[in-house]
């Protein structure tokens, strides 16, 4: 996974005692909130919720007596496993150009010179929810094509043809995208 | 999936942490340190099972309680104990004490407000000093306000950074922001509605529904004499209130001094309250007449007559 870089490891440890959770929530929290911001359209409000969602598992797992020695990739894949269930839900609903409405619509506090990112995270709304979740697990989360069958339950060559429309989905969509 | 493929290096521009609204990251993480305090608390065999998970739990959702709307209403519902407070006692209220207060933050009609507020978080292990904020409110509609408003930078503990936004209160839509070098453009910044175009609003109400108590005289650590209210939670207007808030006011002009609050705020010496809390100074506090020049100021647009918008 190319977000796992030498800083993270510097939290090392995680356990229920306030001090080192805090520790390990300052040093998570904006990973965890941007990779679901940049996955979900630039949606603010489901980022925070599946953030929220994910940091809330991720206690209940302390509680239950976990202790994860490699914390930010641990808490990675939970939020993965938020984003998984997050695309499914909207696969079911599949209404991508309603996300892509809302990620523009959706004010965010991004620099000027945000603008191409924030046209990127506008398209990736733009495509439906099952190649999405392709694209973002082959192109961003690192994973093989097998890998990708695994978790959404698909063959491998379902995979490559859901990939294959994503990429087309997503070059139209980042084309005809006005910002 | 080569590195040349233009949509690989598109999507893989992605991968960047962003700072969440301050807010949010602060009642999330007062929400979880509670978890994980209950969970401490009880013997490990007792830990009941997880009611935290899912999008079915019952722990309360920040987003829920209009947490989206953090930025200017900061200045009036944020404070933290850090005052050293020497209080005298005892403390008595004074017949028409708190009337006083609430006349002299009652703004003539047609006025602009103008605020400069200092405001310290104190949190996750860490208390930062904010750049000042200011802003300028239009009390005739649509309302426009406009201000500078800190941007949090480098994680929680960072000192943020300023940057210009403003609106109109009565669209209820967000701020926009003024990029430089000739740039407005929307942000997730928005006026709390449940604020009020003025921000003194909400004392004022208080006072009048008799959530406001008047503490009496006290002495903050800087040495300024201040005189001390307490307002407490109306849970019927503001159910996501979480505890009472603390102003301090100037004994002669009745302005505010400070303002504190917090889950758990205990002011006076060696206050206390569980993370996070908020103390906001304010530096500036006026009414200016409401003349165009004036009205301007609280007018990003009109500031900006030449930005392109978009």
């Amino acid at each position: 996974m190319p977000f796992m870089d030498v800083a993270v490891q510097k939290v090392e440890a995680l356990g229920p005692s306030p001090e080192t959770f805090r520790a390990f929530y300052e040093e998570a929290l904006p990973r965890i909130y941007g990779y679901f911001l940049h996955r979900c359209g630039g949606s603010v409000p489901v980022a925070e919720d599946l953030t929220q969602e994910t940091f809330l598992a991720s206690v209940g797992e302390l509680k239950r007596g976990r202790r994860p020695e490699t914390p930010i990739p641990w808490i990675y894949g939970i939020a993965r496993h938020k984003l998984l269930d997050h695309y499914r839900r909207q696969a079911r609903a599949e209404q991508p150009l309603a996300d892509a409405a809302l990620a523009l619509d959706e004010s965010r506090f991004l620099a000027e010179d945000d603008g191409a990112r924030e046209r990127v995270v506008a398209a990736l709304a733009a495509v439906p929810a099952s190649q999405r979740a392709v694209l973002v697990l082959c192109y961003l989360d690192g994973l093989t094509a097998a890998e990708v069958g695994g978790e959404l339950g698909k063959s491998t060559a379902a995979v490559h043809s859901l990939l294959e429309r994503g990429r087309e989905s997503f070059k139209r969509a980042y084309l005809e995208v006005e910002l | 999936m080569s590195s040349d493929d233009p949509v690989v290096h598109l999507l893989a521009d992605l991968d960047r942490p962003v700072s969440p609204r301050i807010r949010f990251h602060d009642l999330l993480l007062a929400q979880l340190l509670t978890e994980l305090e209950e969970a401490t608390r009880r013997k490990p065999e007792a830990v009941t099972p997880d009611r935290s998970q899912g999008p079915d739990s019952s722990v309360v959702r920040p987003r829920r309680r209009r947490l989206g709307r953090m930025a200017l209403a900061m200045a009036v519902v944020a404070g933290t104990a850090v005052a050293a407070l020497f209080a005298s006692s005892p403390w008595k209220s004074a017949p028409g004490f708190l009337e006083e207060v609430q006349a002299a933050l009652t703004p003539p009609a047609g006025a602009v407000l103008h605020w400069k507020v200092v405001m310290t978080p104190n949190m996750a292990g860490c208390k930062v000093t904010f750049p000042a904020s200011e802003y300028w409110q239009d009390l005739t509609p649509p309302y426009n306000y406009r201000g500078f408003e800190v941007q949090q930078q480098g994680g929680i503990c960072g000192p943020g950074k300023l940057t210009e936004i403003g609106g109109e209160w009565a669209s209820g839509k967000p701020a926009v922001g003024f990029f430089p070098p000739n740039t407005l453009k929307g942000t997730q910044f928005a006026w709390d509605p449940d604020i009020g175009p003025d921000p003194m609003a909400d004392l004022r109400q208080a006072i009048a529904d008799g959530f406001a108590h008047r503490e009496g005289r006290t002495v903050l650590d800087d040495g300024r004499a201040v005189e001390r209210i307490r307002q407490d939670c109306d849970l019927v207007k503001f159910p996501q209130c979480l505890d009472s808030s603390y102003w301090y006011v100037d004994p002669q002009t009745f302005k505010p001094v400070r303002h504190l609050s917090g889950p758990g705020l205990r002011p006076g010496p060696g206050a206390t309250c569980s993370a996070p809390c908020w103390t906001t100074d304010y530096v500036t506090y006026e009414s200016l007449d409401g003349i165009s020049a004036n009205r301007a100021l609280a007018d990003i647009r009109a500031q900006h007559p030449d930005a392109i918008e978009r």
